[in-house]
């Protein structure tokens, strides 16, 4: 199966789902974390040889590594509503060691997985600002000046979204794509939304960048291709 | 130009400062505890940084520091915080300030012992066994789980079985005893880690860039951190010599976590097998150095000055990680 998790208010992830379905990939399921927050059966294996989890759903649904060929990941954080009446220390530390176990199996997810979970967050690194704001640079993007992680806007501008799935850039005619790509390469973001600030003289500059972006800017093309990385699969 | 961040007597920190004095190289050490009279500002431009940091009356251009050594403890933890009300502005200077040097240490050309991202792996050490098994170590077996079930067929197959936080909150690993069995029912509302216990021969290797300080660790506690408590005696230390593949390993996995400084806790069955348990990203090396006399701040300090190259190509360190 392929998945879909996100949060219940995620209508991007909601949306993306209902295209890939409308696209007949199948089966697809949407898995929500506030679902997996009352899960029955948790089971994550590591040895030398083979890394897996299982999980059984309130609603009786499986999800195991072994039958999983890909999936959309746009969960942030680890919903606790269980341990709300608990104190304060212990919400702490339950809440640290939900976040690393969930860090530990998204990271176990098998097969093209945008994004995956890394050391820094549960969907594809999370980053400041301005260590974007370099790594834009270095992909050779306009970036304005940054001055104590605030930007010093170029001015008056129009805001436009980028999507880049798998190093390929949503969207016909973009000045930056080449920029672009290189951005999602070197962040090692399979899905990545990248922002700027577009000048009326016609210059982009790099505004932001997300791995958890507003997928319907995407339209049509961006649902295409996530489809066919999905089945596909990152080389 | 040489940057110590941290608290200047804590004892990794000041060995790394001495060691700078010996070799006869500028330093300046950014005392935490002096935030209230600290300030910094930087600009990115262009993908350059700088800027200044001012402590008193000393002030230094971001840009002429060549190596940075991070010691810093929870700024909200400092002890001339203690008294300060939540809205003191003393307080919103010092978390201001230590984003802005977080920030600028992210960024920075700087040789950086260790950059904070790098440091977050073992916040999650089920997720750090993964990556350290895609370097080629053998890793124990680990079942994290809520199901009581699972656990107890997990210890009738491996007969000794111990149990430790899954994320980076510091816990004491205790080994799984028959009178824990009736308190297993409470794992069902919070996963928690069981691991095969590995018994062997406990080695900490301290990896500085392309060099290598192995340490043996004799005891029979569980937890040797913890031996006194544990089982009543402190741990002997000793230097010891690691094979050259098990060596060059351990440089791959540092650098394959982006560590010029790291940690590793190895330990080595009668059968000549090397398991790899965990990586320290900010190791508190001065109880080894101490013990053993191995020069580990001194190495720490030539990196950070510059003195000392990579053992390892970068295509090696991938072709180690992609397993």
């Amino acid at each position: 199966m392929w998945l879909v998790l996100c949060h219940t208010n995620d209508l991007n992830a909601l949306w993306a789902y209902q295209g890939l379905q409308a696209r007949g990939l199948v089966p697809l399921e949407l898995v929500s974390a506030e679902s997996l927050s009352f899960s029955l059966h948790w089971e994550h294996r590591i040895d030398t040889e083979s890394v897996s989890f299982r999980i059984t759903l309130a609603d009786g649904r499986q999800v195991s590594s072994e039958r999983i060929f890909g999936a959309l990941n746009r969960i942030q954080f680890v919903p606790l509503p269980h341990w709300r009446r608990a104190s304060v220390p212990d919400q702490e530390y339950v809440q640290q060691e939900m976040a690393a176990f969930y860090t530990s199996w998204l990271f176990a997810l098998p097969g093209p997985v945008l994004n995956p979970a890394t050391s820094s967050s549960l969907s594809g690194a999370w980053r400041t600002p301005t260590e974007w704001m370099k790594l834009a640079s270095q992909a050779g993007l306009g970036v304005p000046v940054c001055h104590n992680g605030q930007v010093l806007a170029p001015g008056l501008t129009r805001r436009e979204t980028v999507l880049v799935v798998h190093e390929q850039v949503i969207g016909d005619g973009i000045p930056v794509a080449h920029g672009c790509q290189r951005l999602g390469e070197i962040s090692r973001t399979p899905l990545l939304g990248i922002d700027f600030e577009v000048t009326p003289d016609g210059s982009w500059y790099f505004a932001g960048a997300s791995p958890t972006p507003d997928l319907t800017r995407g339209g049509a093309q961006f649902l295409d291709a996530l489809k066919s990385c999905l089945e596909k699969g990152l080389s | 130009m040489i940057l110590l961040c941290g608290i200047p007597t804590e004892s990794p920190l000041d060995m790394v400062a001495q060691a700078l004095r010996q070799m006869g190289a500028h330093f300046f050490v950014l005392n935490q505890r002096r935030v209230g009279q600290t300030q910094m500002e930087f600009t990115l431009r262009d993908g350059h940084v700088t800027g200044w940091l001012e402590c008193g009356n000393e002030l230094y251009q971001l840009e002429g520091f060549g190596g940075i050594y991070v010691r810093l403890m929870d700024d909200r933890a400092l002890p001339e915080l203690a008294e300060e009300p939540e809205s003191s502005s003393l307080r919103a200077h010092s978390r201001v300030f230590h984003e802005t040097l977080l920030s600028w240490i992210a960024l920075s050309d700087a040789r950086v012992v260790n950059r904070p991202a790098a440091m977050a792996s073992n916040n999650s050490k089920p997720f750090q066994s993964q990556l350290i098994r895609n370097c080629g170590f053998r890793v124990p077996e680990t079942l994290v789980t809520n199901q009581p079930a699972l656990v107890r067929e997990f210890l009738r197959r491996h007969g000794r079985v111990i149990y430790k936080s899954i994320s980076g909150v510091r816990s004491i690993v205790q080994m799984l005893q028959p009178e824990d069995l009736s308190r297993l029912e409470k794992i069902r509302w919070c996963p928690t880690q069981f691991q095969q216990f590995i018994d062997g021969e406990n080695i900490r290797v301290h990896v500085v860039d392309s060099e290598i300080f192995a340490t043996r660790i004799e005891s029979q506690a569980v937890d040797y951190r913890y031996a006194q408590s544990q089982v009543g005696q402190s741990a002997d230390l000793w230097a010891c010599d690691l094979p050259h593949d098990t060596a060059q390993r351990c440089i791959a996995l540092a650098r394959a976590l982006e560590l010029p400084f790291a940690g590793i806790d190895l330990k080595i069955t009668p059968q000549r097998e090397v398991y790899c348990f965990e990586v320290n990203p900010c190791p508190g090396f001065s109880y080894y150095e101490a013990s053993t006399g191995q020069p580990i701040a001194a190495a720490v300090a030539q990196y950070l000055i510059g003195g000392t190259s990579l053992g390892l190509t970068s295509t090696t360190v991938k072709d180690l990680v992609s397993g």
